[in-house]
């Protein structure tokens, strides 16, 4: 009885000593799927995830972030990693609206099962995961947003595997990412 | 029961305690965007270029706490915020650093609060009903000398406060209160500690990549093209600097913050 009551506060305290490991799936905010149901990141545990950030009235970088992520996404299938979500969150919490992004999504024929837009509920939540995945971003007002185009790799857990800090990276990194985690 | 009889009653103690002291209002008004490249849609623009009212940036009436937030206040936080000790914290929320060299002694419990993340901060003032000022609002409230709303001209006061940030920095901080207290009635926003704001990853940007180096010439190393207002106004430029070296976990010794609503 003594042994296992001092087991107990070996475990107690190792897990007081550790601070958490950081998964991106800590965040409790609220997001809206496409379908307006109330969606916290954690839905995406259990499967590796591609994140970003955009926002559907960007005329330039947008669109190209997007053909990028279904590049990254074919050389991933291409590799063997076929289950990935796709999390594609926006800035603009005021014109994205879930209706909107829906629309988007079928304009640009991507797979709903795969591909998933995230409406703001505020612009402190889209704040909020911009400085998660160290995304600048400034409203410019008028709809416009300038932001930096940071694509992040996360774990089944929601933990940072890989991230591409501009547009031109190499999909190789993330496929190495992946064998290496999956060891 | 009784650790929840007990903890309730921590609650009250420290709501109270913490929000007691009075709000400052800060009216509405507008702010010399001094600091600020000019951006357009299709990148930045040169100064001559740009619209003099486009300088001029609106701000809208707030209240802010007139000290930045002391040890002694955050204390109090951490005692009904568990999931915010040293310990506890994810990582994603703070850095290894979080929290590190304070001790929460008695003596130091004015001394205002630093080696928090943003995202502690953050909590902090949401746990209060608050927020942390935007970066609009921070500079506008700063602004302010002893005797004027809008001293970002004053060559006298902007030397002040480049002088602060030239001072040798001994590794401990002065007492909430011991600076100055500006036109607002808002004490120490310079000359004590770095401070917190919401939008601190807001500057820097391009359409491109924060990677850009053209966009760090124009936004800061482009002292060639600077004019004499950018030269004066020196210290906002530094404020930028070094918002956009942090991240949301980073801790800081002397960084602290202050929350508005």
């Amino acid at each position: 009885m003594k042994i296992f009551i001092t087991v107990i506060f070996v475990l107690i305290n190792l897990s007081m000593a550790q601070a958490k490991d950081a998964s991106v799936y800590d965040l409790e905010t609220k997001w809206l799927s496409t379908e307006n149901q109330e969606q916290s990141l954690s839905f995406f545990t259990g499967h590796y995830a591609l994140i970003s950030m955009v926002y559907t009235s960007c005329p330039h970088a947008c669109p190209l972030i997007i053909q990028k992520i279904e590049n990254l996404n074919s050389e991933l299938e291409k590799a063997g990693f076929k289950d990935i979500s796709i999390i594609l969150a926006s800035f603009d919490s005021k014109n994205d609206t879930p209706e909107k992004l829906k629309k988007y999504r079928q304009a640009k024929k991507l797979d709903a099962k795969k591909w998933h837009f995230l409406a703001a509920k505020s612009d402190a939540a889209a704040r909020e995961l911009s400085v998660v995945l160290n995304i600048s971003y400034k409203d410019l007002g008028d709809g416009d947003f300038s932001h930096s185009n940071v694509i992040t790799l996360l774990d089944k857990e929601g933990r940072i595997l890989k991230v591409a800090n501009n547009l031109n990276f190499n999909p190789q990194d993330f496929i190495q990412a992946l064998r290496d985690n999956k060891k | 029961m009784f650790r929840f009889i007990c903890s309730s009653l921590v609650i009250l103690f420290c709501d109270f305690s913490l929000a007691a002291a009075d709000l400052v209002t800060v009216p509405a008004g507008k702010v010399e965007a001094i600091w600020l490249s000019p951006l357009s849609q299709k990148g930045f623009l040169k100064k001559n270029q740009m619209p003099k009212s486009a300088r001029w940036i609106s701000v809208r009436g707030f209240k802010v706490q007139p000290y930045p937030v002391t040890q002694g206040q955050y204390k109090q936080f951490l005692l009904v915020s568990p999931q915010w000790g040293k310990d506890q914290v994810s990582r994603l929320f703070a850095d290894e650093n979080y929290l590190k060299n304070i001790e929460f002694a008695d003596s130091d419990q004015d001394v205002p609060m630093t080696q928090i993340s943003w995202f502690a901060a953050k909590a902090y003032c949401e746990h209060l009903g608050m927020r942390l000022p935007s970066v609009v609002e921070w500079e506008y409230m700063s602004a302010a000398s002893e005797k004027k709303a809008h001293a970002s001209r004053d060559v006298t006061f902007l030397k002040r406060i480049l002088d602060w940030y030239g001072e040798p920095q001994s590794g401990k901080l002065k007492k909430v209160g011991s600076i100055y207290k500006n036109y607002y009635g808002i004490w120490d926003i310079h000359g004590l500690i770095w401070e917190w704001v919401d939008d601190f990853n807001s500057s820097f940007v391009t359409g491109e990549s924060r990677e850009d180096g053209s966009l760090n010439k124009d936004m800061f190393c482009g002292s060639g093209n600077m004019s004499v207002s950018d030269k004066e106004n020196y210290a906002a430029f530094m404020r930028f600097a070094f918002r956009s070296s942090l991240k949301g976990s980073s801790t800081v010794w002397n960084l602290g913050f202050r929350c508005v609503k």
